[in-house]
């Protein structure tokens, strides 16, 4: 590392431990240093002449080295940050198998509990996953007389075979347009988070949130392939990560609606600040004029979500009403 | 040789100044060209190890080096196998835990591991949870998930009052909850240098930014996903910016406003101006790092310009620390070279020693080591206890204090 001093460090020549009385500028001893800097060597590796100027002897090297002056030896340093961060990622994932696992369940029996039994031409396949067929607006192809916006007494994404879907906005709420004529309500206590050409997003202040979207299609496509052509536009694979969903299933088509088909799913929304899982409805609808209406209802967290549909169940059904009545 | 700053006469073969750390071969640029915590490298120079830890030398901060290189490699890997619950715990603690080592490879707690551990991780772990459980869980929950539903509509959907809570408000709370560990400790006598200082405010930041993301990704534990498939490369990204980026602003900000609090002379200065104007640098860091990943996450490829963000903003603030250490310990040289009262400086050397840095001789009362310019403040506790020893020289044991 260094060369051998050409004296004993540990006797300086001329100790500078005393200096003299100082006058204001406090010069230090004028003595030489406390070793004798060894004629220039011409092979000194680092240390000893940093700036490449003057090369400057090391007249001596610290018994033992400088890394006496560590508690941990390299390995020892190595060894404990990586077994540190190695016993960290365990305990996290003793931690996800003790406390992850039961959002398959949770999802499971959101989507199937208290179902009632669809018509016929709705049921999905046996095997095709746990979707309950229509989740809202599964309704009689005639919307009701509008007289009684009627979104399910007890509202909730689960199917009703006699859910109407709401034609008219309850009284004094708003309705916003989007492309192809679309209309969606803001009822009582939802209001717009965005709007864009052909689509909207609206928000209850409680953690729910509706995003509706409208293209053109062909009018003869079925609503569950333009679920799946649009399902990575619609959840994005960057953001909603941890993507489960269930089957897509059609539904019953209603008023001048031909396809009608919906899926649910759970994800976890990503970003660099925070992560938020989350459960969703997806409709779509596509109406014989080939209009198509893409509807999601998304609440967080997934546990609340069969909850929360009284408050975002009315915004689809009375959506899907006004887009089947047109 | 006259030391054209303080006039202290110093050896013909020094190349520095030993009581001001004031180049004696070249001009004041050749100084600025050697940081004064390890002089082989550049003030400016984007070095991380060196500016968060500063007590290494050259050889033991390739031990930091290596083991982050090591451990993010594995966290990476376990990102990549999309074991999450797995990669999001190590890669929140992978600083934290490097920066526990640290402090006990030199010794940082001196002789009080306790009150340190529990002020800088544990105190402030529990600050941080209960921050982001505020924002993020029981008063804002609406607002922060209005980012989430919004992403799909643009820019247009974005809350104004939601990015002021979450960019603005939240840094501004969370920097005084870091605040709190590192300025206790820094009030200590014994933690009262600017390089304790920085470091505990460094390894405050880093443990509030690792048990704020614990909660802030919690889902990745309670998910009924062990393992995932998809959106790895969302995931990886967020990985690398929870590893390291945000760990590090957290702390480097934070250091920056505890290290003032300590200020460079004798003793800590306290909540002056000077501390005041440095949280709020730490503030604005934070901020800036906020308000931009915000805003970036409405374009493609938002998170990974987000990522670009924070590694600007984290070099801003290195470089800031740096320059604000380099000025700062010769600036206290230089007062403490040129008193007249005749005291000495408790940080000086006392009788000769060797530097930790190049292990050459360190005369009777020096700032700095002659032959390479590094402070002795930057050496590690041990070492400081064994040059204000009256033993000289030095003889560090193999296994610890000298």
């Amino acid at each position: 590392m260094t060369e051998q001093p050409p004296q004993d460090p540990a006797v300086p020549a001329s100790p500078p431990a005393q200096p003299p009385v100082q006058p204001a500028y406090a010069p230090a001893p004028p003595q030489q240093p406390a070793y004798a800097p060894a004629a220039a060597p011409a092979a000194q590796p680092g240390y000893g002449y940093p700036q490449g100027g003057t090369p400057v002897g090391p007249a001596s090297t610290a018994p033992g080295g400088s890394g006496g002056f560590f508690s941990s030896s390299r390995g020892k340093t190595i060894g404990l940050i990586v077994a540190g961060v190695v016993a960290i990622g365990a305990l996290g994932g003793i931690g996800a198998a003790i406390f992850g696992g039961d959002d398959e369940d949770a999802f499971t029996e959101t989507t199937t509990g208290g179902t009632v039994e669809p018509g016929e031409e709705v049921t999905p396949e046996p095997d095709g996953g746990i979707l309950s067929p229509s989740p809202i607006g599964s309704a009689t192809p005639e919307p009701s007389d509008g007289s009684e916006p009627s979104p399910s007494a007890e509202p909730s994404p689960l199917p009703t075979e006699e859910a109407t879907p709401t034609l008219d906005p309850e009284p004094g709420s708003d309705v916003v347009t989007i492309g192809n004529g679309v209309q969606v309500p803001v009822l009582p206590g939802w209001q717009v988070y965005g709007q864009g050409d052909s689509d909207v997003l609206l928000g209850d202040n409680q953690n729910s949130f509706v995003y509706a979207i409208t293209g053109t299609v062909d009018p003869s496509a079925d609503a569950a392939s333009v679920i799946a052509a649009s399902i990575d536009s619609i959840l994005p694979k960057q953001t909603y990560t941890q993507l489960r969903k269930t089957d897509i299933a059609p539904l019953q088509a209603f008023g001048s609606v031909v396809s009608v088909a919906a899926m649910q799913y759970q994800a976890t929304w990503t970003d660099q600040q925070a992560a938020v899982p989350l459960q969703g409805l997806l409709i779509c609808a596509v109406r014989q004029d080939g209009t198509a209406l893409i509807i999601t209802a998304e609440h967080a967290p997934p546990d609340e979500f069969k909850d929360s549909s009284e408050s975002w169940a009315p915004v689809v059904n009375a959506t899907l009403g006004l887009f089947g009545a047109a | 040789m006259p030391c054209p700053t303080c006039s202290t006469q110093s050896p013909e073969v020094a190349l520095y100044c030993y009581r001001c750390g004031t180049s004696l071969r070249g001009s004041a640029s050749t100084r600025a060209g050697s940081y004064a915590v390890q002089s082989s490298e550049g003030v400016n120079q984007f070095a991380l190890i060196s500016t968060i830890m500063p007590h290494t030398n050259r050889q033991t901060a390739d031990n930091y080096r290596w083991a982050m290189i090591l451990s993010a490699v594995l966290i990476v890997a376990a990102t990549g196998l999309g074991l999450l619950p797995i990669a999001v715990a190590a890669a929140a603690f992978l600083i934290p835990v490097a920066y526990l080592v640290y402090i006990y490879d030199v010794n940082m707690w001196e002789d009080a591991p306790l009150p340190v551990v529990a002020a800088l991780f544990l105190g402030t772990g529990v600050l941080a949870v209960l921050v982001t459980l505020f924002f993020f869980r029981w008063v804002f929950d609406e607002q922060f998930n209005s980012f989430a539903a919004g992403g799909r509509v643009g820019i247009e959907s974005l809350s104004i009052p939601a990015l002021l809570i979450f960019a603005v408000v939240l840094p501004i709370v969370a920097e005084v909850a870091k605040n709190v560990g590192g300025v206790f400790l820094a009030s200590r006598p014994q933690f009262d240098d600017m390089i304790d200082g920085l470091t505990f405010g460094i390894a405050a930041g880093t443990a509030y930014a690792a048990f704020e993301t614990i909660v802030l990704y919690s889902s990745v534990f309670t998910s009924g996903d062990f393992r995932t498939t998809d959106g790895l490369a969302s995931w990886a990204v967020v990985v690398v910016n929870l590893m390291v980026v945000k760990a590090l602003i957290y702390g480097t900000a934070t250091g920056i406003a505890v290290a003032a609090f300590s200020g460079k002379g004798e003793g800590y200065d306290g909540f002056t101006g000077s501390y005041f104007l440095a949280f709020g640098l730490a503030v604005a860091a934070n901020i800036g790092y906020w308000l931009g990943v915000r805003l970036l996450a409405y374009v493609p490829f938002g998170q990974a310009l987000g990522l670009l963000w924070g590694f600007v903003i984290l070099a801003v603030l290195v470089v800031r620390i740096r320059v604000m250490m380099q000025a700062s310990l010769l600036e206290a040289a230089v007062e403490d070279a040129v008193r007249t009262d005749g005291l000495r400086s408790k940080r000086a050397t006392v009788d000769d020693s060797y530097c930790p840095e190049c292990e050459n001789l360190l005369l009777d009362n020096s700032n700095f080591c002659m032959v390479c310019g590094t402070s002795v403040r930057s050496s590690s506790h041990q070492a400081r206890r064994a040059m204000n020893e009256p033993t000289a020289p030095a003889a560090p044991t193999a296994g610890g204090v000298a």
